[in-house]
């Protein structure tokens, strides 16, 4: 299950703070992978309904701000190379693709990308797991969307049966990137 | 009296059932569409502002249902009158309760600014705890000590209120006294590196550790590190133990207050 966290504050994006970061010209289009952290879940169905009683973090818990400290978001704080091919993963990680389209007349600087993790499935074969396909659409250097492509399928990968939360398609970047 | 009763003499009981039938209907329409707006508004305004809302629909139906009521027993000639003698007697009353007035406005004035809303850590007054209820005329507090503590509104509104969940995060500040023999730059990365290891420690803004000052008896190590302001005190606690642990496992020292006395004449030892 995607890492949320809702027992002392509520967190339900991952931060992925890039290693080295991207440039794109303007009009330039991009597909990169990257690494995040997933979470095992310990959920009890009864009655048609999962609660989820307890989850198990196997990578470094950490936190972060995106934003400024009145109004940002509180996200699961993730350090990550940059990817042109699907990258091996670790037991805990799950791959994530990412689409960039710089529609804007800007050279663009990404160190940091913010996606929305609530109510989406994970992707999974065996101990391999993939959050599927995220956009990226940059329209100028401060507004940036983020969309989770919900009918995407990873091939030969099962989605998982369990959401938590309110999905929400939408995220913007209001904050950039850089 | 006479005019009353002949007044009255000209309904009807159906005239005085249907007053009645309206004021009943105008109460559950009131009741229910309060509900519906509640539940509606419910997450999209903070909770104080829910319930005011969720009142000033309430009392405008019934209102327009008591007039309606008025209305069906002949009397629309005075509800004009009513209202202006209503009014009139308002300003009686603002009056003759002024304070009360005054804490019926500042709570207004407290629900437009939002200085602090239910649930929040605050301070008001040399009073802290979590704000519990704003009503039209009080606040009240559920202190950490688990003590009630209400404040007229009036007082509130022209109180310093420090709100400790306004924001997001909020900063940690601690600050650790080592012994002049350490090297400091080693204890700066030591202390570093035990306060990134607590997940709760945002990872930004950067947690934030240097020499703050050279102590009497010790070089102060200053830690900031900013964490998400529901559970600051909780990571506070945690954060203490934390570096005085790892402190302690690097063997460095952690002094005592301590006073280095300066004798004029060298102090002789004599054998008695």
């Amino acid at each position: 299950m995607p890492p949320l966290n809702q027992k002392y504050f509520v967190s339900n994006t991952i931060y992925l703070k890039l290693k080295s970061s991207i440039t794109l010209s303007p009009k330039e289009k991009a597909t990169v992978y990257f690494k995040a952290p997933i979470d095992i879940g310990v959920v009890l169905y009864k009655d048609d309904v999962n609660t989820i009683i307890d989850r198990i973090t196997l990578t470094k818990e950490k936190y972060a701000i995106y934003g400024p400290i009145e109004n940002g978001l509180i996200c699961r704080f993730y350090i990550t190379d940059v990817h042109h091919e699907e990258p091996e993963i670790t037991m805990g990680e799950a791959v994530v693709k990412v689409e960039i389209d710089n529609v804007s007349n800007y050279f663009i600087e990404l160190s940091k990308i913010v996606i929305p993790v609530e109510g989406i499935n994970i992707f999974y074969k065996g101990e391999r797991a993939h959050y599927g396909l995220f956009k990226v659409n940059i329209e100028t250097p401060d507004s940036i969307s983020i969309k989770y492509v919900k009918e995407v399928k990873i091939p030969g990968f099962y989605r998982t049966p369990i959401t938590v939360g309110q999905f929400k398609e939408h995220l913007k970047m209001e904050w950039g990137a850089n | 009296m006479f005019q009353l009763q002949e007044y009255f003499g000209s309904l009807t009981i159906i005239d005085f059932i249907a007053a009645f039938l309206y004021i009943m209907l105008g109460f559950v329409i009131a009741k229910l569409t309060a509900r519906y707006a509640s539940r509606i508004l419910k997450g999209k305004v903070p909770q104080h502002l829910l319930a005011f809302t969720s009142k000033v629909v309430f009392y405008m139906i019934f209102l327009i249902s008591v007039i309606l009521a008025l209305i069906v027993l002949g009397a629309e000639k005075y509800i004009a009158g009513i209202l202006v003698t209503g009014g009139v007697v308002g300003v009686i009353l603002g009056f003759a309760s002024e304070k009360a007035v005054s804490n019926f406005i500042s709570g207004i004035f407290l629900l437009v600014d939002r200085p602090l809303n239910i649930g929040e850590p605050v301070k008001i007054k040399n009073e802290a705890g979590t704000v519990t209820d704003i009503s039209f005329l009080s606040t009240k507090i559920k202190t950490w000590d688990g003590r009630y503590v209400r404040f007229p509104n009036s007082e509130v509104f022209n109180a310093t209120i420090t709100n400790y969940g306004k924001y997001v995060a909020r900063r940690l500040d601690i600050t650790v006294g080592v012994a002049y023999k350490e090297d400091p730059y080693k204890i700066v990365e030591t202390v570093k590196k035990a306060v990134e290891e607590h997940p709760y420690v945002l990872a930004e803004p950067e947690p934030e550790i240097f020499v703050e000052s050279l102590g009497e008896s010790s070089v102060n190590i200053a830690i900031r590190v900013w964490v998400p302001s529901p559970i600051w005190f909780k990571v506070r606690k945690e954060i203490v133990s934390i570096v005085k642990n790892k402190l302690e496992r690097e063997g460095i020292e952690i002094p005592f207050p301590q006073i280095v006395v300066w004798f004029r004449t060298p102090l002789e030892l004599k054998q008695g």
